[in-house]
């Protein structure tokens, strides 16, 4: 098992009502499915917010992992970094103009 | 360090300080002169390749606000609860700490509720806005910026260029088509630099100005074409038209390789796919069968009509085409006004231009050349279907191959793509380095709509890159928006929302719905009038704030690193030992609610801070040591904030594949935009389920023109258009308050009305007759008439930001000209459901006054 350490940064943490989720997956768990463990843990809304039907994952959720950026929809399918606790950080978008 | 300059400054009779000037989008790298420990000139820094030694007449005289007897000097507390305009909000002076307390415990709070509450917005980048907003679980928005300013212009950039912005190629463009906005004139991001090379090439490029109003641009141009207002994607379609149907004036081989153009469309204005792999199909020619996009194609034709799977089918560019005939000179010159001999030759001299098919070698590389560009902004944002009026400027650009090649229109402000399934560009979002988010987000794919969720309702917006307006419905009106957040307390700086948002009457009532406002303020301005507690903010030439995204450029210059340093101390106690950046107030104010730790975190992360320089959670950090790491780690060990004070200008040129990216191979680009169907849908069930009124009628795959509400007025007397213009001696709201710009203004009409001439006899009006306007919807204001040749006769135009009625705008006196944003309606008729622009495009009808 991996122990996941998910925090909530810009305004998705006030559509969570929380900083931060631990959840643990199965070695080689992958980007998706720590987000329908995510969909499954939160509220409806919060799943309609991230929309995961399909391949289609709401490209404006920023991810980083272990501090690292990364492209989520090309990364979807990649299994998670190993380590005794993966750091994810989820971020709603911020526009600019 | 920044102790360091100071102490340097004080000591040295007199030097010169290499900074930034931070009063528009241009950010000029400028090079203040201190003598007796004041500042005594300002000139472009000719080492800076963004603004070529130049700087502007508000550049130069930027120093003359340091010393306004309207700065605020403490911090402030409202007394008096009622707010509005002229209103005595009764300030008292209060301690730092005090201020602090109050604004961090009303922090805490909303943190434990919901920080989406907390509503920041701020039109001027500091280096922690967006990692602070992020720590705290907000955004930060310029707010009024996207009524009507980048509307039209950043989805079509990031869609077909992976950039926010594009000017055109100078000096290599030999024709420049102007439209909806003045290059190199006023307040941009290229307009030292554009107005550099467009007057050292003045012999070799053709400037055409298309625009309702001769402006300062325009009236430098060759030729000045006046169009009635609102009609600008008619005309764009026409010149269209001309060059593929008339001219035959296209660039095939990039259009078949590069775009979507060959994709097969079916009835239902859908890609016609492949039954297996579901990818699009194209018509190959010479084989005579429908293929995958990526598998062999010899020949993919762009015209003809086929039979494929059973359904009758035609390339995108037969759809385009066949759309464009709708636009005919003739057909265009009755909605535009323009004859029809003018579009036909503007058609043909753009097309020539554009040398189709030319190559230039540069740096022993062979490169497309196309030394044509059209270059569009709020001309085309401000309109009720703003994002049709961008998708017919850019198409004009993608059918002659001239998008991020040598003499077109390059992008800057860059993000990474990707190719879709479907084979096209994507752009993606990106973090930044220091301070900078990710940029304004793509249309395509477009995003998933869900209830509305922001203060802007920007989840009903798929393909916008903001929605800012909307914000305005929401709170006035949020039972009716399903609007779940509602802001409790407002944080501004720099964005003068009171003024610079639409209706006097409905910012008013905006701003008196929420709760508690803490304003950074300069001076009180429109919108600190409103504010319970107020900082004093920083001038420029005080701030110690690195450029934000590292490194600068526009179209195809160098790269290049600078920013803002302290040349002078603020006029007031500083809350410790000195106060050289507001973000310093930010770092307390997180540190006193308890998410430092969040800041922390949110930076390492976006900053992209490797371990070395990481920041660890329960220690403390200067705002200093913060910008120290945050430059080694993004310009190398030797490259922190010691070498930033004392020089702090790093040039890098760029290869030739980072400035013309077009010119390799490359994701497909859209000519014709599918996905605009699906994002319809999508917004239409949504609202329709949620019972919210909306419009998405505007989502389409092809560029149209559609008229704005002002093309039918409400009675035959509104006989007028009028619009607003930006003049090159302010910057927005920026130098309201300079008193030497303000007295050129006053000297050159920016408090007067302009009106034809001709139009103007006609109502017996002549220069200086005060007159009453009355728009279409009820609203009113007073002025004095300025009759002119340089204007379209159907029309009368106000400068943008005039009619300011902040004390330090006026300098205690009678506000001046009108304010034109107050004559506004932010209604649904005026709102452009799919990009969030504002129509600011009036009809109204003028009359004589006896006396003022």
């Amino acid at each position: 098992m991996i122990e996941v350490k998910v925090r909530f940064f810009g305004p998705v943490r006030g559509l969570v009502r929380k900083k931060e989720q631990v959840i643990l997956l199965e070695e080689g768990a992958t980007l998706r499915g720590l987000l329908e463990e995510l969909g499954r843990s939160n509220d409806s809304e919060f799943r309609r917010y991230i929309v995961l039907e399909g391949n289609t994952l709401n490209p404006v959720l920023l991810v980083f992992l272990n501090g690292q950026s990364v492209d989520a929809i090309q990364n979807l399918d990649h299994s998670l970094p190993s380590g005794p606790m993966v750091d994810v950080m989820l971020a709603s978008p911020i526009m600019g103009g | 360090m920044a102790q360091a300059l100071a102490e340097q400054v004080r000591r040295e009779e007199e030097c010169q300080v290499r900074t930034m000037c931070r009063l528009c989008l241009n950010r000029c790298g400028i090079l203040a002169t201190v003598r007796g420990g004041t500042v005594v000139r300002i000139d472009g820094d000719p080492a800076n390749p963004c603004n070529q030694g130049k700087a502007c007449a508000k550049g130069r005289a930027g120093f003359y606000t340091l010393f306004s007897p309207y700065r605020v000097t403490s911090p402030l507390r409202r007394t008096n609860p009622e707010k509005g305009p002229g209103v005595d909000p009764g300030w008292e002076p209060i301690s730092w700490n005090q201020a602090l307390d109050l604004v961090a415990g009303k922090l805490k709070e909303l943190g434990e509720d919901d920080p989406r509450k907390l509503w920041r917005v701020t039109f001027d980048r500091s280096p922690l806005d967006y990692t602070w907003c992020a720590a705290f679980g907000t955004s930060p928005q310029p707010f009024s910026a996207g009524f009507f300013c980048g509307n039209a212009v950043h989805p079509m950039h990031f869609l077909n260029q992976f950039a926010v912005e594009a000017v055109p190629d100078v000096p290599l463009t030999q024709y420049i088509l102007s439209v909806g906005g003045q290059y190199g004139a006023v307040v941009h991001y290229d307009t030292m630099n554009g107005a550099f090379e467009l007057g050292q090439n003045r012999e070799k490029i053709k400037l055409v100005a298309v625009d309702p109003f001769c402006g300062h641009a325009a009236g430098m141009a060759d030729e000045w074409i006046p169009i009635r207002p609102g009609t600008d994607a008619a005309f764009l379609l026409s010149l269209v038209h001309v060059l593929i149907n008339e001219l035959g004036i296209y660039d095939a081989p990039f259009l078949k390789r590069f775009s979507n153009a060959p994709y097969l469309i079916g009835a239902d204005g859908r890609y016609v796919r492949d039954p297996g792999t579901r990818k699009p199909l194209m018509w190959d020619a010479a084989d005579g069968v429908a293929k995958p996009f990526d598998a062999p194609v010899t020949d993919p034709a762009l015209f003809g009509n086929y039979r494929v799977l059973g359904e009758e089918v035609r390339p995108a560019f037969q759809v385009i085409a066949e759309r464009a005939r709708q636009y005919t000179p003739e057909e265009v010159s009755r909605i535009t006004s323009i004859p029809a001999a003018t579009v036909r030759r503007i058609a043909k001299e753009f097309g020539a231009a554009a040398r189709v098919g030319a190559t230039i070698t540069i740096d022993g590389e062979q490169l497309p050349y196309r030394p044509a560009s059209v270059v569009w902004y709020r001309g085309l944002s401000s309109h009720k279907y703003a994002f049709m009026n961008g998708f017919a400027a850019m198409l004009l650009q993608t059918i002659i191959g001239g998008l991020d090649v040598p003499g077109g229109l390059v992008g800057y402000r860059r993000a990474q793509y990707r190719a879709t399934e479907d084979g096209l560009l994507a752009a993606m979002a990106h973090p930044g380095r220091v301070g900078s988010g990710p940029g304004p987000t793509n249309p395509y794919p477009a995003r998933t709509v869900t209830p509305p969720q922001s203060i802007d309702l920007f989840e009903l917006f798929p393909v916008a890159c903001y929605s800012r307006a909307f914000a305005v419905k929401a709170i006035l009106e949020p039972e009716k928006y399903h609007a779940r957040v509602r802001p409790q307390m407002l944080l501004q700086r720099r964005s003068n929302m009171a003024f610079t948002g639409a209706g006097r009457e409905m910012m008013t009532e905006l701003l008196r719905r929420i709760p508690f406002i803490v304003s950074f303020a300069f001076e009180i301005d429109e919108t600190a009038e409103f504010a319970d507690i107020v900082f004093p903010d920083l001038h420029y030439l005080e701030q110690l704030e690195p450029v934000v995204e590292g490194e600068y450029h526009t179209g195809s210059q160098p790269a290049t690193f600078y920013g803002s340093k302290p040349v002078l101390k603020p006029p007031f106690d500083p809350p410790w030992d000195q106060l050289v950046s507001h973000d310093e107030i930010l770092l307390e104010l997180a540190d006193r609610a308890g998410f430092l730790d969040d800041v922390y975190t949110a930076c390492n992360a976006m900053w992209r801070l490797p371990s070395d320089y990481a920041l660890q959670p329960g220690k403390r950090y200067s705002y200093q040591e913060l910008m120290d790491r945050a430059l080694k780690a993004t310009h190398g060990p030797d490259k922190g904030l010691e070498w930033y004070v004392k020089d702090g200008l790093a040039v890098k040129e760029r290869s030739v594949r980072e400035r013309y990216p077009g010119a390799y191979p490359k994701p497909r680009i859209h000519v014709y935009h599918e996905y605009m169907i699906d994002a319809g849908r999508q917004v239409e069930a949504v609202t329709r389920e949620l019972g919210i009124p909306w419009d998405s009628s505007g989502y389409v795959p092809l560029a149209e023109w559609r008229p704005c509400p002002a093309h039918t007025p409400k009675a035959p007397d509104f006989d007028l258009y009028m619009i607003t213009a930006k003049a090159p001696y302010h910057a927005l709201t920026a130098t309201g308050s300079n008193p030497l710009l303000n007295e050129v203004g006053s000297r050159l009409g920016y408090n007067e009305i302009a009106l034809d001439r001709d139009t103007g006899k006609r109502k017996g009006l002549k220069d200086g007759d005060w007159v009453e306007v009355e728009t279409d919807s009820g609203k009113k204001a007073r002025g004095r008439v300025k009759l002119t040749s340089a204007i379209h006769p159907e029309v009368t135009a106000v400068w943008s930001s005039a009619g300011r009625w902040a004390r330090g705008a006026t300098q205690d006196r009678e506000a001046q000209g009108i304010h034109f944003n107050s004559l506004l309606t932010l209604d649904d008729e005026h709102m452009d459901f799919v990009s969030g622009a504002v129509d600011s495009c009036l009809r109204v009808k003028i009359t004589k006054l006896e006396k003022n």
